[in-house]
């Protein structure tokens, strides 16, 4: 049995709006098996880009867990049970945190979580519900009634739709399981050329 | 840029309309706590499901071998705890993560 040594850094593995894995391609070894858990994936705008570039990224003998909450139908029923899950003050209040700094924010607007159906996602916005300008970097930002600062996204694919992300992204799948609509798949990479 | 700077940066250019970036990791960096909260709270089914499909698939990844772990987003370190707990075939875990209150978090919480 190998010993096992134990590590832990912080470090920006994911850019959530743009993929950059190149420090974890400076540093990784063989056999290796990533682990992404906690819908941290969802939360990356592009889902298919990154997953693409961490194929591209790792070794060839790369293995890769994901843990994802995907949606059935998208029914009014489904997603307000997930909206209520949202909406719980310990989430709005990580959700607003890195927009605390704005001491005006309070008075002036509202952390509304909606279900974006055209991209089937869950957006947390915080709607400004008056005219309002903030000072930022020494410039004067206008906001208009029901402008929004889009502050978090988490992607709600269905599993057709996330199976078709995983294949075209070069990923093969190994095993899935899931608990209702929680699911855990185990992938290996595509054999290159 | 430090965090603070690149906040700003994103409320600069959704207030022209450009959305591609969002602020959902920086809620991560200042909101720690809240998020150690948000996923004990047993409304967040996600947390818990996961632990139990972690059980599931432990038989496939204990058939690998001499695996070099790498958990992107370590959070708390729970899964990491399990995972280290169940498996012989692990020569390094690394647990990585963009909060650095998230890892000293982790960190307190499995010795590392």
């Amino acid at each position: 049995m190998p010993s096992t040594r134990i590590k832990c850094e912080a470090q920006e593995f994911l850019n959530f709006d743009f993929t950059n894995t190149s420090k974890l391609k400076k540093t990784i070894k063989d056999n290796n098996l990533i682990i992404i858990l906690g819908n941290t994936i969802a939360n990356e705008m592009d889902m298919e880009e990154y997953l693409t570039n961490l194929r591209k990224d790792t070794p060839k003998n790369t293995n890769l867990l994901i843990g994802i909450e995907l949606i059935k139908d998208a029914s009014v029923l489904e997603i307000n049970s997930i909206i209520e899950e949202y909406n719980c003050k310990e989430n709005k209040s990580l959700t607003v945190s890195p927009i605390n700094f704005l001491e005006v924010l309070p008075s002036v607007g509202k952390l509304k979580i909606v279900y974006n159906n055209e991209l089937s996602r869950i957006e947390e916005r915080f709607i400004f519900i008056k005219p309002t300008y903030i000072n930022i970097e020494n410039r004067k930002l206008r906001f208009n009634k029901d402008d929004y600062l889009l502050l978090s996204i988490t992607n709600k694919p269905n599993l057709k739709s996330f199976l078709r992300i995983t294949k075209n992204s070069g990923w093969i799948m190994i095993v899935k399981r899931n608990i209702k609509n929680q699911y855990l798949m185990l992938l290996q990479k595509e054999k290159e050329e | 840029m430090n965090y603070m700077q690149k906040i700003k940066q994103i409320i600069i250019s959704q207030n022209k309309g450009d959305f591609r970036k969002t602020l959902t990791k920086y809620s991560y960096i200042y909101g720690t706590q809240d998020f150690i909260s948000f996923t004990k709270n047993p409304i967040y089914k996600a947390y818990t499901n996961e632990v139990k499909l972690l059980k599931l698939i432990l038989p496939k990844i204990l058939a690998m071998q001499n695996l070099n772990i790498y958990e992107l987003g370590i959070g708390d370190g729970t899964k990491a705890e399990y995972l280290l707990n169940n498996l012989n075939n692990v020569v390094k875990y690394t647990g990585i993560d963009i909060s650095k209150d998230m890892i000293n978090f982790a960190k307190h919480k499995n010795k590392m």
